[in-house]
């Protein structure tokens, strides 16, 4: 097999898998919430300003930093420890492939680059062209350096700090509260990612129920289309459950435990959203709207998690079940649907799900 | 007694393990089979983590139809355990001892007798690969089991862990009557236990 390939299958493959949920919401946004002449207008926006084309590209260095502490973190787990001898080739080798590997990791952000470009030197704004080149080409260089440098240094002690210990010592972390430990541990960009459209998509919808004549439903709207973004938390708390904790399917817990182990795990990964619709709820509307408001975003979010249980699928295939599902929701909402028969309907979804848990799993 | 009737699991049409019937009354047993003979698969089945055709009774208890009692009588070790690094093992063995209804005084015992009492606030993710296995261990006994199945149990444990575990087998064997399932290539270490009977897991078929 030819090294190039390697690369592409230790790192590349599993760099994109492992951050799948943050590109569905990514895609969500750029396909599904912009369209092609707001990107155009965006892209010649930025191109104009070398104010906004130096925010355009401290965001996307975001995204690279974060690509580069995941190679450094795949290079020092032990089932990449083969990866060593690398070093062991020359020097200009490895430049060679991790800059390939680098190109293939920075692929989404390098292509949104060249199309920001194309508009810098349709609009003669060739010093932002040359900020947007140098960033796409050093962007590339560089971090093979740092790769190369970590192959030659020896691997961190994982002994435990002493600080950690003593935290541990005195806390007991319960069920509900892994998952989000997890996130916040190992996918910080996913969960700042989604919770940012979330709260973005509802907070605007609440703030436009006061600019014309709406009612419950354009609150309603935002929450269903804001609380979406949780779905690909669920499917990764899913994945975390089956890929982590494969014990979890030996252990005897009853309807009621199941139901209020994953209850309490939505409910905290709800609580971003809750301060938003608390925030910025219109006075005009009753107490008990806001309380159902609540209640229907989470329960959305635990149907998502029951629809992956009922069979095991990729993102690709659950996003299009989602959106049909979102689809009847919205339609729902746009004819006056009360918000607690929605509940209901979902709630004994739920419900019939969590019954057949094991029945899911075993048969 | 343990009942596996009419067992088939398949991966893309091909069939692992196939078992007409089967039925086994108190005892230690041992499966050997080459590697990739479908061990794993069918100890993973009967646990209940993966689908499979048929049924698998223990004292008359489904694991399709009664998945929940079946859990409490029936635990499990993996031959390569995993769990998440960031947690510690007080974290999981209060957890899983909790939903096998383990005394806080078994669980106490566990850790403490597999030596792992110094490392209890320790994350997971700074285990060895023996640490970890005898993690997997100390839960396999938690609660009060009518049977265990054991994974590779004496894989990467050192000499001194292997006899506390075979002890452990068989005082939990003769003082509960626990029956033990038991797959292993180490001959030589965990030739101490006196095995009821040793079956062989060849061609999807298991014979004894």
């Amino acid at each position: 097999m030819k090294i190039t390939g390697l690369f592409f299958r230790s790192y590349t493959k599993p760099f994109y898998q492992a951050h799948a949920g943050f590109f569905f919401i990514l895609l969500y946004v750029a396909a599904g919430l912009l369209r092609g002449t707001e990107h155009i207008f965006i892209a010649k926006y930025t191109a104009k300003d070398t104010f906004l084309t130096l925010i355009a590209i401290s965001i996307w260095s975001v995204y690279i930093l974060n690509s580069i502490l995941y190679i450094r973190n795949t290079l020092t787990q032990k089932a990449y420890w083969y990866m060593r001898q690398l070093s062991l080739y020359p020097a200009s080798k490895q430049f060679y492939w991790f800059s390939l590997m680098q190109l293939t990791l920075n692929l989404p952000v390098t292509i949104y680059t060249l199309f920001i470009l194309t508009f810098t030197i349709t609009l003669n704004q060739y010093v932002n062209a040359g900020l947007l080149a140098g960033f796409t080409v050093l962007s590339v260089l560089t971090p093979p350096f740092y790769y190369m440098a970590l192959l030659k240094k020896t691997y961190p002690d994982e002994g435990a700090s002493r600080m950690s210990q003593f935290i541990n010592k005195k806390f007991t972390r319960p069920y509900p509260v892994w998952y989000f430990s997890f996130l916040l541990g190992k996918k910080p960009l996913l969960l700042l990612l989604s919770k940012a459209v979330s709260l973005a998509i509802i907070a605007a919808s609440f703030l436009l129920y006061g600019t014309d004549d709406y009612d419950w439903r354009i609150l309603g709207l935002g929450v269903l289309l804001g609380f979406n973004g949780n779905m690909v938390l669920m499917f990764d708390y899913f994945q975390f459950e089956r890929k982590q904790l494969p014990v979890f399917r030996n252990l005897p817990f009853t309807f009621f435990k199941r139901i209020s182990y994953q209850a309490i795990a939505v409910l905290i990964i709800s609580i971003p959203e809750y301060f938003v619709m608390l925030k910025y709820f219109p006075h005009e509307e009753s107490v008990l709207t806001l309380i159902y408001l609540m209640i229907y975003g989470s329960v959305l979010t635990w149907m998502f998690l029951q629809i992956m249980m009922l069979r095991e699928m990729p993102l690709d295939k659950i996003g299009k079940i989602g959106f049909y599902l979102i689809l009847i929701q919205l339609l729902l909402i746009l004819a006056n649907t009360p918000l607690l028969i929605m509940i209901l309907i979902m709630g004994i979804f739920i419900g019939w799900v969590q019954l057949r848990y094991y029945r899911l799993i075993s048969n | 007694m343990i009942v596996i009737k009419d067992f088939s699991k398949t991966y893309n049409g091909k069939t692992i393990v196939a078992i007409k019937l089967l039925e086994l009354s108190t005892g230690i047993y041992r499966i050997e089979g080459k590697n990739g003979s479908g061990k794993s698969t069918l100890f993973k089945a009967m646990s209940g983590i993966i689908p499979f055709e048929g049924d698998c009774l223990i004292q008359h208890i489904s694991v399709k139809k009664q998945p929940v009692a079946y859990r409490k009588i029936l635990n499990y070790c993996d031959a390569e355990p995993i769990f998440p690094g960031f947690l510690t093992l007080k974290d999981l063995v209060i957890f899983i001892g909790g939903a096998k209804n383990a005394p806080i005084n078994q669980q106490q015992y566990l850790v403490d007798h597999f030596g792992m009492a110094p490392f209890i606030n320790q994350a997971i993710g700074t285990y060895s690969t023996g640490m970890l296995k005898k993690t997997a261990l100390i839960f396999a006994f938690l609660g009060n089991p009518n049977v265990i199945i054991l994974d590779e149990p004496f894989a990467a444990l050192d000499h001194d862990t292997i006899h506390i575990l075979t002890e452990l087998i068989q005082k939990l064997h003769h003082s509960k009557d626990t029956t033990f399932l038991i797959s292993s290539h180490i001959k030589d270490t965990d030739s101490r236990l006196s095995y009821t009977k040793t079956f062989l897991l060849h061609d999807t078929h298991l014979s004894g």
